[in-house]
Protein backbone atom coordinates (compact mmCIF):
# COMPACT_ATOMS: atom_id res chain seq x y z
CA UNK A 1 0.00 0.00 0.00
CA UNK A 2 1.13 3.14 -0.73
CA UNK A 3 0.46 6.42 1.30
CA UNK A 4 0.14 9.68 0.30
CA UNK A 5 3.37 12.19 0.67
CA UNK A 6 3.67 15.43 2.42
CA UNK A 7 6.65 17.40 1.25
CA UNK A 8 7.58 20.34 3.19
CA UNK A 9 10.01 22.88 2.21
CA UNK A 10 12.68 25.74 4.65
CA UNK A 11 10.34 27.54 7.33
CA UNK A 12 7.47 24.98 7.33
CA UNK A 13 6.55 22.14 9.34
CA UNK A 14 3.80 19.29 9.13
CA UNK A 15 2.38 17.33 11.90
CA UNK A 16 -0.19 14.35 10.96
CA UNK A 17 -2.00 11.43 12.63
CA UNK A 18 -2.91 9.94 9.63
CA UNK A 19 -1.07 7.09 7.76
CA UNK A 20 1.32 9.75 5.42
CA UNK A 21 5.34 10.19 4.64
CA UNK A 22 6.68 13.61 5.24
CA UNK A 23 9.21 14.56 3.25
CA UNK A 24 12.10 17.11 3.02
CA UNK A 25 15.71 18.02 1.43
CA UNK A 26 18.22 19.24 3.34
CA UNK A 27 21.24 21.11 3.49
CA UNK A 28 22.81 23.10 6.14
CA UNK A 29 19.20 23.38 7.49
CA UNK A 30 18.34 21.02 10.20
CA UNK A 31 14.76 18.69 10.40
CA UNK A 32 13.83 17.53 13.64
CA UNK A 33 11.51 14.51 13.36
CA UNK A 34 9.20 13.61 16.84
CA UNK A 35 6.96 10.88 17.04
CA UNK A 36 4.69 9.17 19.36
CA UNK A 37 4.42 5.75 19.27
CA UNK A 38 2.16 5.37 21.47
CA UNK A 39 -0.86 7.72 19.55
CA UNK A 40 0.99 7.53 16.15
CA UNK A 41 1.55 10.99 15.66
CA UNK A 42 4.41 11.93 13.47
CA UNK A 43 5.61 15.57 12.83
CA UNK A 44 8.72 16.83 11.04
CA UNK A 45 9.73 20.54 10.70
CA UNK A 46 12.71 22.45 8.81
CA UNK A 47 15.00 25.22 9.60
CA UNK A 48 17.39 27.81 8.28
CA UNK A 49 19.32 29.53 11.36
CA UNK A 50 19.68 28.32 14.58
CA UNK A 51 17.78 31.33 16.51
CA UNK A 52 15.79 34.20 16.49
CA UNK A 53 17.88 37.46 17.19
CA UNK A 54 14.74 39.77 17.41
CA UNK A 55 14.95 40.96 14.05
CA UNK A 56 11.46 40.69 11.32
CA UNK A 57 9.29 38.03 12.13
CA UNK A 58 9.77 35.18 15.00
CA UNK A 59 9.08 32.89 12.05
CA UNK A 60 9.53 28.86 11.35
CA UNK A 61 13.05 30.06 9.69
CA UNK A 62 14.51 29.90 12.89
CA UNK A 63 15.13 26.94 15.06
CA UNK A 64 15.01 28.06 18.37
CA UNK A 65 10.85 29.19 17.77
CA UNK A 66 10.41 26.04 15.13
CA UNK A 67 11.06 23.20 17.36
CA UNK A 68 8.88 24.72 19.88
CA UNK A 69 5.80 24.91 17.58
CA UNK A 70 6.75 21.45 16.51
CA UNK A 71 6.38 19.94 19.47
CA UNK A 72 3.28 22.41 20.65
CA UNK A 73 1.10 20.89 17.21
CA UNK A 74 2.41 17.54 17.70
CA UNK A 75 0.59 17.80 21.56
CA UNK A 76 -2.21 19.31 19.40
CA UNK A 77 -2.68 16.33 17.47
CA UNK A 78 -2.84 13.94 20.13
CA UNK A 79 0.80 13.45 21.12
CA UNK A 80 2.02 13.20 24.59
CA UNK A 81 4.68 14.79 25.38
CA UNK A 82 6.81 12.41 27.40
CA UNK A 83 6.22 9.87 24.94
CA UNK A 84 8.12 11.63 22.42
CA UNK A 85 11.68 10.65 20.56
CA UNK A 86 13.42 12.99 18.35
CA UNK A 87 15.59 12.19 15.19
CA UNK A 88 17.79 14.85 14.09
CA UNK A 89 18.82 15.06 10.36
CA UNK A 90 20.76 17.52 8.38
CA UNK A 91 23.15 20.50 9.09
CA UNK A 92 26.18 19.75 6.62
CA UNK A 93 28.84 22.42 5.67
CA UNK A 94 27.53 22.94 2.02
CA UNK A 95 28.44 26.62 1.22
CA UNK A 96 31.92 27.70 1.08
CA UNK A 97 30.96 31.39 0.25
CA UNK A 98 28.54 32.08 2.78
CA UNK A 99 29.97 34.37 5.80
CA UNK A 100 28.36 32.34 8.11
CA UNK A 101 30.76 29.72 8.18
CA UNK A 102 29.54 27.19 10.85
CA UNK A 103 25.26 27.45 10.41
CA UNK A 104 25.18 24.25 10.07
CA UNK A 105 26.24 23.14 13.10
CA UNK A 106 24.75 25.84 15.28
CA UNK A 107 21.31 24.35 14.11
CA UNK A 108 22.17 20.74 15.23
CA UNK A 109 23.45 22.62 18.63
CA UNK A 110 19.91 23.99 18.89
CA UNK A 111 18.07 21.29 18.49
CA UNK A 112 20.25 19.34 20.85
CA UNK A 113 19.94 22.18 23.65
CA UNK A 114 16.25 22.66 23.03
CA UNK A 115 15.19 19.01 22.92
CA UNK A 116 17.16 18.29 25.75
CA UNK A 117 15.29 21.55 27.88
CA UNK A 118 12.47 19.79 26.73
CA UNK A 119 13.62 16.06 28.44
CA UNK A 120 12.57 14.76 24.60
CA UNK A 121 15.54 12.24 23.67
CA UNK A 122 16.99 11.90 20.84
CA UNK A 123 17.43 8.34 19.16
CA UNK A 124 18.65 8.60 15.89
CA UNK A 125 20.63 11.29 14.19
CA UNK A 126 22.53 11.49 10.50
CA UNK A 127 24.11 15.11 10.84
CA UNK A 128 26.75 16.93 9.15
CA UNK A 129 29.05 16.03 6.58
CA UNK A 130 29.15 18.28 3.70
CA UNK A 131 26.35 16.42 1.76
CA UNK A 132 22.49 17.47 1.03
CA UNK A 133 19.99 14.81 2.72
CA UNK A 134 16.60 13.50 1.41
CA UNK A 135 14.45 12.61 4.60
CA UNK A 136 11.35 11.05 4.76
CA UNK A 137 9.28 10.41 7.62
CA UNK A 138 6.48 7.80 8.09
CA UNK A 139 3.76 8.07 10.26
CA UNK A 140 3.19 4.38 10.48
CA UNK A 141 5.67 3.02 12.02
CA UNK A 142 7.97 6.68 13.00
CA UNK A 143 10.84 5.29 11.06
CA UNK A 144 12.93 7.74 9.18
CA UNK A 145 14.28 7.20 5.94
CA UNK A 146 17.38 8.83 4.56
CA UNK A 147 19.43 9.38 1.43
CA UNK A 148 22.38 11.10 0.78
CA UNK A 149 22.98 13.59 -2.04
CA UNK A 150 25.70 12.56 -4.78
CA UNK A 151 26.59 16.23 -4.81
CA UNK B 1 55.56 29.64 17.44
CA UNK B 2 52.74 32.33 15.94
CA UNK B 3 51.48 31.40 13.07
CA UNK B 4 51.90 34.13 10.19
CA UNK B 5 49.29 35.40 7.95
CA UNK B 6 49.78 37.27 5.00
CA UNK B 7 47.42 39.79 2.98
CA UNK B 8 47.19 40.89 0.13
CA UNK B 9 44.97 43.69 -0.75
CA UNK B 10 45.39 46.86 -3.20
CA UNK B 11 43.25 48.99 -0.54
CA UNK B 12 45.47 50.27 2.14
CA UNK B 13 42.41 51.04 4.23
CA UNK B 14 41.43 47.07 4.04
CA UNK B 15 44.26 46.14 4.99
CA UNK B 16 44.15 48.64 8.08
CA UNK B 17 40.38 47.25 8.96
CA UNK B 18 42.02 43.93 8.81
CA UNK B 19 45.13 44.80 11.14
CA UNK B 20 42.32 46.35 13.55
CA UNK B 21 40.14 43.44 13.56
CA UNK B 22 42.50 41.15 14.18
CA UNK B 23 44.83 43.05 16.34
CA UNK B 24 43.78 40.79 19.45
CA UNK B 25 45.14 37.73 18.03
CA UNK B 26 48.24 39.75 17.20
CA UNK B 27 48.56 40.98 20.81
CA UNK B 28 48.18 37.49 22.19
CA UNK B 29 51.11 36.63 19.98
CA UNK B 30 48.88 33.88 18.48
CA UNK B 31 49.63 35.45 15.25
CA UNK B 32 51.62 37.89 13.32
CA UNK B 33 50.23 39.14 10.29
CA UNK B 34 52.23 40.66 7.38
CA UNK B 35 50.36 42.51 4.85
CA UNK B 36 51.23 43.92 1.12
CA UNK B 37 49.28 46.48 -0.96
CA UNK B 38 51.03 45.73 -4.33
CA UNK B 39 51.57 42.53 -5.58
CA UNK B 40 54.79 43.53 -7.12
CA UNK B 41 56.51 43.63 -3.32
CA UNK B 42 54.65 40.95 -2.13
CA UNK B 43 56.17 38.81 -5.30
CA UNK B 44 59.40 39.76 -5.37
CA UNK B 45 59.77 38.38 -1.94
CA UNK B 46 58.14 35.00 -3.30
CA UNK B 47 60.53 34.71 -5.56
CA UNK B 48 63.32 34.86 -3.07
CA UNK B 49 61.98 32.21 -1.13
CA UNK B 50 62.33 34.88 1.89
CA UNK B 51 58.77 34.77 2.84
CA UNK B 52 58.05 32.32 5.51
CA UNK B 53 54.10 32.25 5.44
CA UNK B 54 51.42 29.55 6.89
CA UNK B 55 48.22 30.96 5.65
CA UNK B 56 47.32 33.50 2.63
CA UNK B 57 44.19 35.96 2.08
CA UNK B 58 44.25 37.50 -1.38
CA UNK B 59 42.34 39.97 -2.51
CA UNK B 60 41.04 39.06 -6.27
CA UNK B 61 40.32 42.55 -7.90
CA UNK B 62 43.73 44.33 -7.78
CA UNK B 63 45.25 47.03 -10.70
CA UNK B 64 48.24 45.47 -13.09
CA UNK B 65 47.71 41.57 -11.44
CA UNK B 66 44.35 39.72 -10.38
CA UNK B 67 44.19 37.32 -7.50
CA UNK B 68 43.84 34.68 -9.71
CA UNK B 69 47.55 35.28 -11.94
CA UNK B 70 49.07 35.77 -8.26
CA UNK B 71 47.95 32.33 -6.67
CA UNK B 72 49.00 30.89 -10.35
CA UNK B 73 52.32 32.72 -9.87
CA UNK B 74 52.58 31.66 -5.98
CA UNK B 75 51.38 27.65 -6.45
CA UNK B 76 54.60 27.54 -9.62
CA UNK B 77 57.17 28.05 -6.87
CA UNK B 78 57.49 24.55 -4.77
CA UNK B 79 57.89 26.34 -1.53
CA UNK B 80 54.43 27.39 -2.13
CA UNK B 81 52.84 24.81 -3.34
CA UNK B 82 50.36 23.55 0.10
CA UNK B 83 50.26 26.36 1.56
CA UNK B 84 46.46 27.51 1.70
CA UNK B 85 45.45 30.37 -0.21
CA UNK B 86 42.10 32.32 0.40
CA UNK B 87 40.20 34.30 -1.71
CA UNK B 88 39.10 37.99 0.41
CA UNK B 89 36.90 39.91 -2.21
CA UNK B 90 33.56 41.44 -2.72
CA UNK B 91 33.05 39.05 -5.35
CA UNK B 92 30.11 37.08 -4.42
CA UNK B 93 28.74 35.85 -7.94
CA UNK B 94 28.66 32.25 -8.74
CA UNK B 95 30.84 32.85 -11.75
CA UNK B 96 33.29 34.12 -9.41
CA UNK B 97 33.73 31.56 -7.37
CA UNK B 98 33.04 28.90 -9.54
CA UNK B 99 36.50 30.49 -11.37
CA UNK B 100 38.23 30.49 -8.00
CA UNK B 101 37.91 26.85 -7.19
CA UNK B 102 39.04 26.58 -10.40
CA UNK B 103 41.90 28.50 -9.77
CA UNK B 104 42.92 26.73 -6.45
CA UNK B 105 41.70 28.83 -3.52
CA UNK B 106 41.22 26.87 -0.66
CA UNK B 107 38.45 29.16 0.65
CA UNK B 108 36.46 32.65 -0.40
CA UNK B 109 35.25 34.97 1.99
CA UNK B 110 33.31 37.49 0.74
CA UNK B 111 34.20 41.47 2.32
CA UNK B 112 31.42 42.94 3.62
CA UNK B 113 30.20 45.77 5.53
CA UNK B 114 29.37 43.98 8.97
CA UNK B 115 32.50 44.08 10.45
CA UNK B 116 31.84 41.69 13.53
CA UNK B 117 30.68 39.22 10.52
CA UNK B 118 33.54 39.66 8.76
CA UNK B 119 36.10 39.25 11.65
CA UNK B 120 34.54 36.44 13.05
CA UNK B 121 34.56 34.68 9.04
CA UNK B 122 38.49 35.80 9.22
CA UNK B 123 38.88 34.34 12.35
CA UNK B 124 37.32 31.04 12.14
CA UNK B 125 39.15 30.60 8.59
CA UNK B 126 42.61 31.49 10.61
CA UNK B 127 41.68 28.72 13.16
CA UNK B 128 40.61 25.99 10.16
CA UNK B 129 44.29 26.10 8.43
CA UNK B 130 46.02 27.41 11.31
CA UNK B 131 44.53 25.33 14.33
CA UNK B 132 46.64 26.10 16.91
CA UNK B 133 48.97 24.33 19.45
CA UNK B 134 45.99 23.74 21.81
CA UNK B 135 43.72 22.06 19.43
CA UNK B 136 45.87 19.81 17.55
CA UNK B 137 47.10 17.85 21.11
CA UNK B 138 43.06 17.44 21.74
CA UNK B 139 42.19 16.47 18.58
CA UNK B 140 39.26 13.78 19.61
CA UNK B 141 37.34 17.56 20.74
CA UNK B 142 35.50 19.28 17.95
CA UNK B 143 38.29 22.10 17.50
CA UNK B 144 37.12 24.02 20.50
CA UNK B 145 40.26 25.71 22.02
CA UNK B 146 40.19 28.16 24.88
CA UNK B 147 40.66 31.57 22.43
CA UNK B 148 37.85 30.31 19.78
CA UNK B 149 35.66 29.46 23.13
CA UNK B 150 36.81 32.90 24.59
CA UNK B 151 35.90 34.44 21.13
CA UNK B 152 31.98 33.00 21.42
CA UNK B 153 31.74 34.13 25.32
CA UNK B 154 32.48 37.66 23.99
CA UNK B 155 30.15 37.15 21.44
CA UNK B 156 27.68 35.70 23.21
CA UNK B 157 27.49 38.21 25.86
CA UNK B 158 27.66 40.83 22.84
CA UNK B 159 24.53 39.14 21.25
CA UNK B 160 23.08 39.03 24.88
CA UNK B 161 23.28 42.60 25.22
CA UNK B 162 21.54 43.96 21.94
CA UNK B 163 19.07 41.57 22.07
CA UNK B 164 18.53 42.90 26.34
CA UNK B 165 18.17 46.42 24.21
CA UNK B 166 15.87 45.22 22.04
CA UNK B 167 14.08 43.75 24.42
CA UNK B 168 13.41 47.15 26.04
CA UNK B 169 12.07 48.21 23.02
CA UNK B 170 9.57 45.60 22.47
CA UNK B 171 8.42 46.26 26.42
CA UNK B 172 7.26 49.91 25.06
CA UNK B 173 6.21 48.57 21.48
CA UNK B 174 3.81 46.55 23.40
CA UNK B 175 2.53 48.90 25.61
CA UNK B 176 2.13 51.23 22.57
CA UNK B 177 0.52 48.55 20.90
CA UNK B 178 -2.84 48.65 22.24
CA UNK B 179 -3.29 52.57 22.18
CA UNK B 180 -2.57 52.19 18.82
CA UNK B 181 -5.33 49.33 17.29
CA UNK B 182 -7.11 51.20 19.17
CA UNK B 183 -6.27 54.75 17.38
CA UNK B 184 -5.85 53.12 13.98
CA UNK B 185 -8.89 51.42 14.17
CA UNK B 186 -11.30 53.02 16.15
CA UNK B 187 -10.73 56.07 14.60
CA UNK B 188 -11.69 55.25 11.14
CA UNK B 189 -14.58 52.97 12.30
CA UNK B 190 -15.73 56.08 14.25
CA UNK B 191 -15.98 58.11 10.88
CA UNK B 192 -17.04 55.43 8.74
CA UNK B 193 -20.14 54.94 11.35
CA UNK B 194 -20.97 58.32 11.65
CA UNK B 195 -21.02 59.30 7.89
CA UNK B 196 -22.90 56.05 7.20
CA UNK B 197 -25.69 57.58 10.03
CA UNK B 198 -25.67 60.89 8.07
CA UNK B 199 -26.25 59.81 4.46
CA UNK B 200 -29.15 56.99 6.15
CA UNK B 201 -30.40 59.52 8.28
CA UNK B 202 -30.58 62.90 6.17
CA UNK B 203 -32.83 62.59 3.36
CA UNK B 204 -32.12 66.06 1.92
CA UNK B 205 -28.63 65.59 0.93
CA UNK B 206 -27.28 66.47 -2.11
CA UNK B 207 -25.22 64.11 -4.29
CA UNK B 208 -22.31 66.10 -4.48
CA UNK B 209 -22.65 65.72 -0.43
CA UNK B 210 -23.50 61.97 -0.65
CA UNK B 211 -20.16 61.80 -3.06
CA UNK B 212 -17.85 63.40 -0.71
CA UNK B 213 -19.26 61.13 2.26
CA UNK B 214 -18.73 57.95 0.50
CA UNK B 215 -15.11 58.90 -1.08
CA UNK B 216 -14.20 59.55 2.83
CA UNK B 217 -15.79 56.00 4.00
CA UNK B 218 -14.00 54.54 1.19
CA UNK B 219 -10.65 56.44 2.09
CA UNK B 220 -11.12 55.04 5.44
CA UNK B 221 -12.09 51.67 4.12
CA UNK B 222 -8.65 51.30 2.16
CA UNK B 223 -7.02 52.01 5.51
CA UNK B 224 -9.02 49.63 7.73
CA UNK B 225 -8.12 46.82 4.71
CA UNK B 226 -4.46 47.55 4.23
CA UNK B 227 -3.84 47.58 8.06
CA UNK B 228 -5.79 44.06 8.03
CA UNK B 229 -3.95 42.39 5.44
CA UNK B 230 -0.67 43.63 7.05
CA UNK B 231 -1.63 42.02 10.43
CA UNK B 232 -2.63 38.56 8.70
CA UNK B 233 0.01 38.18 6.94
CA UNK B 234 2.16 39.31 10.21
CA UNK B 235 0.03 36.47 11.84
CA UNK B 236 0.76 34.14 8.56
CA UNK B 237 4.72 34.33 8.96
CA UNK B 238 4.40 33.70 12.54
CA UNK B 239 2.06 30.85 12.36
CA UNK B 240 2.80 27.02 12.29
CA UNK B 241 1.74 26.45 8.95
CA UNK B 242 4.45 29.27 7.75
CA UNK B 243 4.58 31.48 4.69
CA UNK B 244 4.28 28.89 1.87
CA UNK B 245 4.62 29.73 -2.28
CA UNK B 246 1.61 29.83 -4.06
CA UNK B 247 2.15 30.17 -8.32
CA UNK B 248 -0.03 31.54 -10.61
CA UNK B 249 -0.26 33.49 -13.74
CA UNK B 250 -0.81 37.34 -13.78
CA UNK B 251 -0.40 40.66 -15.24
CA UNK B 252 2.06 42.66 -13.09
CA UNK B 253 0.82 45.76 -14.83
CA UNK B 254 -2.86 45.65 -14.02
CA UNK B 255 -1.90 44.42 -10.48
CA UNK B 256 0.06 47.41 -10.09
CA UNK B 257 -2.54 49.87 -11.59
CA UNK B 258 -5.31 47.56 -9.15
CA UNK B 259 -3.35 49.25 -6.11
CA UNK B 260 -2.57 52.87 -7.73
CA UNK B 261 -6.50 52.77 -8.61
CA UNK B 262 -7.43 52.16 -5.03
CA UNK B 263 -5.37 54.59 -3.63
CA UNK B 264 -5.67 57.63 -5.54
CA UNK B 265 -8.09 59.21 -3.47
CA UNK B 266 -5.28 59.22 -0.88
CA UNK B 267 -2.71 60.52 -3.48
CA UNK B 268 -5.20 62.58 -5.20
CA UNK B 269 -6.27 64.48 -1.55
CA UNK B 270 -2.24 65.53 -1.33
CA UNK B 271 -2.22 66.52 -4.61
CA UNK B 272 0.37 63.88 -5.62
CA UNK B 273 1.60 63.21 -9.44
CA UNK B 274 2.46 59.60 -10.35
CA UNK B 275 4.95 58.73 -12.73
CA UNK B 276 4.99 55.05 -13.34
CA UNK B 277 6.69 52.85 -16.06
CA UNK B 278 5.88 49.60 -16.42
CA UNK B 279 7.09 47.04 -19.01
CA UNK B 280 6.44 43.60 -18.23
CA UNK B 281 5.40 40.33 -20.11
CA UNK B 282 1.87 40.13 -20.81
CA UNK B 283 1.50 37.24 -18.08
CA UNK B 284 4.11 36.06 -15.27
CA UNK B 285 4.00 32.75 -13.43
CA UNK B 286 4.45 33.96 -9.85
CA UNK B 287 3.20 34.63 -6.41
CA UNK B 288 0.78 37.11 -6.48
CA UNK B 289 -0.14 37.57 -3.25
CA UNK B 290 2.93 38.05 -2.14
CA UNK B 291 3.70 40.69 -5.00
CA UNK B 292 0.36 42.19 -4.00
CA UNK B 293 1.39 43.17 -0.66
CA UNK B 294 5.42 43.70 -1.29
CA UNK B 295 4.05 46.56 -3.50
CA UNK B 296 0.87 47.40 -1.79
CA UNK B 297 3.10 48.60 1.09
CA UNK B 298 5.87 50.26 -0.79
CA UNK B 299 3.24 52.40 -2.56
CA UNK B 300 1.26 53.13 0.28
CA UNK B 301 4.33 54.28 2.12
CA UNK B 302 5.59 56.46 -0.59
CA UNK B 303 2.29 58.19 -0.65
CA UNK B 304 1.94 58.21 2.72
CA UNK B 305 5.60 59.99 3.16
CA UNK B 306 5.35 62.41 0.10
CA UNK B 307 5.31 65.81 0.73
CA UNK B 308 2.47 68.12 -0.49
CA UNK B 309 1.96 68.39 -4.00
CA UNK B 310 5.23 66.21 -4.70
CA UNK B 311 5.74 63.42 -6.95
CA UNK B 312 5.95 59.28 -6.41
CA UNK B 313 7.61 57.08 -9.38
CA UNK B 314 7.20 53.81 -9.95
CA UNK B 315 9.50 51.58 -11.92
CA UNK B 316 9.36 48.29 -13.21
CA UNK B 317 11.01 45.93 -15.31
CA UNK B 318 12.83 42.42 -15.83
CA UNK B 319 16.25 42.43 -15.51
CA UNK B 320 18.40 38.87 -16.53
CA UNK B 321 15.31 36.98 -15.28
CA UNK B 322 14.89 39.72 -12.41
CA UNK B 323 12.06 41.44 -11.19
CA UNK B 324 13.19 45.08 -10.50
CA UNK B 325 10.56 47.51 -9.11
CA UNK B 326 11.16 51.02 -7.60
CA UNK B 327 9.23 53.50 -5.82
CA UNK B 328 10.65 56.47 -5.49
CA UNK B 329 9.18 59.72 -3.26
CA UNK B 330 9.62 62.96 -2.36
CA UNK B 331 10.49 63.70 1.51
CA UNK B 332 12.95 63.38 4.06
CA UNK B 333 14.64 60.28 4.77
CA UNK B 334 14.76 57.59 6.96
CA UNK B 335 16.48 58.42 10.21
CA UNK B 336 16.70 55.05 12.02
CA UNK B 337 17.64 52.93 9.41
CA UNK B 338 18.71 49.59 11.28
CA UNK B 339 15.41 49.55 12.49
CA UNK B 340 13.57 50.46 9.90
CA UNK B 341 12.54 46.44 8.76
CA UNK B 342 11.69 45.52 12.51
CA UNK B 343 8.01 44.81 12.79
CA UNK B 344 6.09 47.85 14.76
CA UNK B 345 8.71 50.13 13.98
CA UNK B 346 7.23 53.64 12.96
CA UNK B 347 8.80 56.47 11.43
CA UNK B 348 8.00 59.58 11.62
CA UNK B 349 6.29 61.26 8.06
CA UNK B 350 7.33 64.87 9.02
CA UNK B 351 8.60 66.74 12.02
CA UNK B 352 5.98 65.95 14.26
CA UNK B 353 3.44 63.27 13.02
CA UNK B 354 4.67 59.92 13.52
CA UNK B 355 3.46 57.89 10.01
CA UNK B 356 0.18 56.14 10.95
CA UNK B 357 -0.03 52.42 10.27
CA UNK B 358 1.26 49.58 12.80
CA UNK B 359 4.78 49.49 11.75
CA UNK B 360 4.08 46.52 9.99
CA UNK B 361 4.87 47.40 6.40
CA UNK B 362 8.43 47.35 6.17
CA UNK B 363 8.59 44.17 7.82
CA UNK B 364 6.93 42.59 5.82
CA UNK B 365 8.19 43.42 2.79
CA UNK B 366 11.37 42.45 3.92
CA UNK B 367 10.45 39.44 5.24
CA UNK B 368 8.33 38.03 1.68
CA UNK B 369 10.93 39.37 -0.22
CA UNK B 370 13.85 37.28 1.14
CA UNK B 371 11.25 34.26 1.43
CA UNK B 372 11.31 35.14 -2.29
CA UNK B 373 14.83 34.45 -2.92
CA UNK B 374 14.79 38.67 -3.61
CA UNK B 375 16.47 41.54 -2.18
CA UNK B 376 14.93 45.18 -1.16
CA UNK B 377 17.14 47.75 -0.73
CA UNK B 378 16.88 51.75 0.53
CA UNK B 379 18.51 54.76 -1.08
CA UNK B 380 18.20 58.77 -0.92
CA UNK B 381 19.16 60.24 -3.87
CA UNK B 382 18.16 64.15 -3.90
CA UNK B 383 16.05 64.23 -1.58
CA UNK B 384 14.19 61.33 -2.97
CA UNK B 385 13.93 57.97 -0.89
CA UNK B 386 13.78 55.29 -3.22
CA UNK B 387 13.10 51.77 -2.17
CA UNK B 388 14.34 48.62 -4.80
CA UNK B 389 12.92 45.34 -5.12
CA UNK B 390 14.37 42.80 -7.08
CA UNK B 391 12.98 39.42 -7.15
CA UNK B 392 14.27 36.44 -8.98
CA UNK B 393 11.40 35.59 -11.32
CA UNK B 394 13.01 32.20 -12.42
CA UNK B 395 15.02 31.00 -9.01
CA UNK B 396 18.97 30.60 -9.69
CA UNK B 397 19.20 27.08 -9.08
CA UNK B 398 22.60 27.64 -7.60
CA UNK B 399 21.75 30.67 -5.94
CA UNK B 400 21.08 29.99 -1.87
CA UNK B 401 19.48 32.91 -1.14
CA UNK B 402 16.35 31.14 0.84
CA UNK B 403 16.95 27.74 1.39
CA UNK B 404 19.98 25.66 0.29
CA UNK B 405 18.42 22.35 -1.24
CA UNK B 406 17.91 23.26 -4.88
CA UNK B 407 21.03 21.75 -6.08
CA UNK B 408 21.39 18.47 -4.63
CA UNK B 409 20.93 15.10 -7.01
CA UNK B 410 19.60 12.17 -5.72
CA UNK B 411 20.05 8.99 -7.12
CA UNK B 412 18.03 5.74 -7.35
CA UNK B 413 20.15 3.77 -4.87
CA UNK B 414 18.82 2.27 -1.45
CA UNK B 415 19.26 5.11 1.75
CA UNK B 416 19.01 4.09 5.15
CA UNK B 417 16.31 3.96 7.67
CA UNK B 418 17.15 5.67 11.22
Amino acid sequence: MSVSLKIIVQEQLYVTNEPLEIMTVLGSCVAVCLWDSKNCVAGMNHYLLPLWNGEGFKSLKYGNISILKLVDEMILKGAVKHNLVAKIFGGASINLAKTTFCVGEQNIRIAEHILSDLKIPIVARDVGGTKGRKVVISSIDGSVYVKTSMN
Amino acid sequence: MPKQIVFVDDSKSVLKTIEILLKNRVQNKEITIRTFSKTADFLDELESNSLEFDLLFLDINMPVMSGYDVLKKLRQIDKYKEIPVVALTTENTQEALQNGKEAGFDDWIIKINALTTLQKSINMTIDKYCPSKLSEDSSADAGLDTNSMMEQMREMSATIERLNAKLLIAEEDKTRFLSLIHNEFNNPLMTITMLMRDIIEDKEKTKEEMRESINMIFVDILTLNSQLSNILAGAEIESTTGVSKYLSNFSMKDMIHDILDTQQFIYQDKSIAVESSLSFDEFIYYDRDKCFLIFQNLIENAFDFSLQESKVVIKGYMENKNLIFTVSNLGHQIEEQSRMYDAFYRERSDFSRVHHGLGLGLAIVKHLVTFLGGAVSYSVDEGYNTFKISLPIEPDENKETSGDTSSFVFEDEEGSRF
